[in-house]
């Protein structure tokens, strides 16, 4: 294997793969980055066994040939040197690895890349299109409510559903469930839902930070592994198996009250209210009147710590429907009102022991169900 | 074994084993391969050829996990390495719940890049109560594509739950004769060695195999005999000496029972005059003389001394002072 490329190349390219580079493996090539030639470009791949991501990066290749190299010496290494050519030739013998990069010159020593973990590739399998930018919202406001305890291992996923024109996102930890769909440029051919590691969705949402052209998502055909295709890079998350609670019928179909705040004042309000509700649980107190002949409708928001005092903040709201005195988890209203991404908000609710759903105004796409908490009178 | 050829040609295996013998009488080895029947993609299943197999059988595979104990006080976390390879087959190890946790973790994804995902677990017997309750609910229920092998020397060692959730294999050991033929006609050791190995192996042809390649089991175990013959003809002050030196390489002396005890076994067997079940063959002479020289119920005394020696070393009894009463209860 003989290549050269830029050291610019190589660093981001390895930058992007190194995340799925294994910590702890009792495989030690799992802890080294795959470097092959592949149709006139170079191939980087890492792998946890979990997430796997390639990426490709323009080189002139004069042989062909793979090996693997150890991701900390090889990134530490590639980091140090300047802007410039890097020269790479293998000795498949004794799988060293030649750099050499302007006047630094390294040796680094490699396992044989058959010891590498087979990557699945793009298969001419169905494949759905979402934009880059609409994928990053659409994860962004889900991942955050999937379980971080590994008791329910399903519970720690986003559920990934196409039907029809209609890709939808889902996620849930047993007190809180985010939901968030979208449509399709293309229908797909047949209903598909599986099981996505909220940390792979993360992975592809920074990945895919600064590309433009839309992420192409497909299920192998052995049903265990998800791939995003992005412009030169290739992200392989395996499926947790095992089946996710329906959690359509968790969604309230209907509610009492439906109170329209602005989303900046409710998340102030949220924030200083969660100094005092830190002692108490978390728990933060909504207090919904609807207007009056005393004036316009409004959503007083406590929080009371038996140590370090209480507080009380009001907060203008349209308020249609009953009064209602509810109590939710701090984090949990912050969590949503930080991803919502629009200036109202609306909170639907049936009564203090009923979950409250908050949605976006003026839209139907997002739906977010929050388990309330018990009002000690 | 012709219960599992029998399951494995009609594709129904169970979803979990439990393999139990005694300590490298194969049992990770029969583990390994049923690995590589369930991911060899060959026709003749296992091939030993493909990559799959090759991979198992360096203990390489993404899909095939051993686990085994770490040492005592070993910290186990996520980021934490691999335990270092056990120092002997008397190290005391624990499979801790962290462990099971984070295997729970991975069995909840589908297999990488084969059929199956299959886990083996080693020595089980040395999992905590914790881990071995926290094993039980996945034992009972892998997820699919999920097939688990447990090994134990024996079955009554493990909670009575965990053998009632597997598929129970009991391995036999094998006759002297057929370790004998095995090590000279597939692994090229010479015959006399061959000859010897095979009736030390106590019917364990992975210690047989180990023995051949690291001479220093061997080694060990005429030292272990040698201070056993010396000591015989010791006095009081020397048999004490002998005690404390011995004490001091307290983690051989689980190896140094068991010689011994070997040794006083043979002894009454040549007695007996059934030299044909003797183990220690390469000494036969001493055997004898030994026979000869000690009555039948001194045999008996020394066998039971070594015994309660062994059980109270495993109780954390002051290894010196255990040794002195067992070197005077000695017949001299």
């Amino acid at each position: 294997m003989k290549v050269s490329c830029m050291q610019e190349n190589l660093t981001k390219g390895l930058s992007i793969v190194s995340r799925a580079v294994a910590s702890r493996s009792t495989l030690p090539v799992l802890g080294n980055i795959l470097i092959a030639t592949d149709q006139g470009r170079l191939k980087l791949a890492a792998t946890n066994l979990e997430l796997a991501v390639t990426c490709w990066i323009g080189a002139k290749i004069e042989q062909d040939g793979a090996t693997t190299l150890p991701a900390r010496v090889l990134s530490d290494f590639i980091n140090s040197l300047p802007p410039g050519q890097i020269e790479m030739d293998l000795n498949i013998k004794t799988q060293t690895m030649h750099l050499k990069c302007a006047r630094y010159d390294a040796n680094i020593k490699g396992i044989d890349a058959q010891e590498f973990p087979i990557i699945p590739t793009s298969s001419d399998g169905k494949k759905i299109s979402v934009e880059s930018s609409t994928l990053r919202e659409m994860i962004e406001q889900v991942v955050f409510a999937a379980a971080t305890d590994e008791s329910r291992p399903v519970l720690t996923g986003v559920v990934v559903k196409a039907d029809q024109d209609k890709v939808t996102f889902a996620s849930a930890d047993g007190f809180r469930l985010s939901v968030r769909t979208a449509t399709l440029s293309a229908p797909v051919a047949e209903p598909v839902g599986v099981i996505v590691p909220a940390k792979a969705l993360q992975e592809v949402a920074r990945v895919s930070g600064d590309q433009d052209d839309p992420v192409e998502i497909a299920v192998t055909e052995t049903k265990s592994q998800v791939m995003f295709k992005l412009t030169n890079t290739e992200i392989v998350s395996q499926l947790i198996e095992g089946q996710f609670p329906d959690f359509t019928r968790i969604i309230p179909d209907s509610h009492a009250t439906r109170t329209v705040l602005t989303t900046s004042e409710l998340q102030n309000a949220v924030k200083a209210s969660s100094v005092f509700a830190r002692e108490a649980m978390n728990t933060v107190r909504l207090q919904v009147a609807p207007a009056n002949e005393m004036g316009g409708g409004k959503v007083t928001i406590t929080a009371t710590s038996a140590e370090s005092g209480d507080n009380v903040s009001d907060v203008d709201a349209t308020v249609d429907g009953d009064a209602v005195e509810i109590a939710f988890n701090a984090r949990y209203l912050a969590d949503v009102l930080n991803v919502v991404r629009a200036s109202q908000v609306a909170l639907e609710t049936t009564g203090s022991s009923s979950p409250g759903v908050v949605k976006i105004v003026g839209r139907d796409d997002f739906v977010h169900v929050i388990m309330p908490m018990h009002i000690g009178k | 074994m012709h219960a599992l050829a029998r399951s494995l040609a009609k594709d129904r295996l169970a979803h979990a084993y439990l393999f139990t013998g005694p300590h490298a009488i194969g049992k990770t080895t029969l583990a390994r391969a049923l690995a590589q029947t369930l991911e060899c993609p060959d026709t003749a299943r296992p091939c030993g050829e493909c990559i799959a197999c090759k991979k198992i059988a360096r203990d390489r595979h993404p899909d095939v996990q051993i686990i085994e104990g770490v040492p005592v006080g070993f910290k186990f976390d996520e980021k934490s390495p691999p335990p270092p390879p056990r120092a002997n087959d008397w190290e005391r190890r624990i499979i801790k719940i962290d462990q099971i946790r984070l295997l729970q973790h991975d069995i909840s994804r589908a297999p990488f890049e084969s059929p199956w995902r299959v886990i083996i677990v080693r020595r089980f017997e040395e999992a905590n109560e914790e881990a071995a309750n926290a094993f039980l609910k996945t034992l009972e229920e892998p997820p699919a594509h999920t097939r688990i092998i447990l090994t134990a020397r024996d079955a009554s060692l493990l909670l009575p739950t965990i053998p009632s959730r597997c598929q129970v294999l009991a391995l036999r050991p094998l006759a002297p004769a057929q370790i004998q033929t095995a090590l000279r006609e597939r692994w090229g050791v010479a015959a006399e060695t061959a000859r010897v190995l095979a009736h030390l192996a106590g019917g364990r042809l992975g210690w047989a195999i180990r023995a051949s390649e690291n001479p220093r089991l061997l080694e060990a175990r005429h030292a272990h005999l040698a201070a056993l013959h010396a000591t015989l003809t010791e006095g009081h002050n020397e048999k004490i000496l002998r005690a404390e030196t011995l004490a001091k390489k307290d983690e051989d002396l689980p190896e140094m029972i068991e010689w011994w005890l070997s040794w006083w076994r043979d002894v009454l067997l040549t007695q007996h005059g059934d030299a044909a079940r003797v183990s220690n063959i390469d000494f036969e002479d001493t055997l004898r003389a030994h026979a000869a020289r000690f009555t039948l119920e001194q045999i008996q005394d020394a066998l039971q001394a070594i015994r309660q020696t062994a059980r109270q070393l495993a109780q954390n009894i002051n290894p010196r002072l255990a040794l002195e009463v067992l070197l005077l209860k000695l017949p001299a």
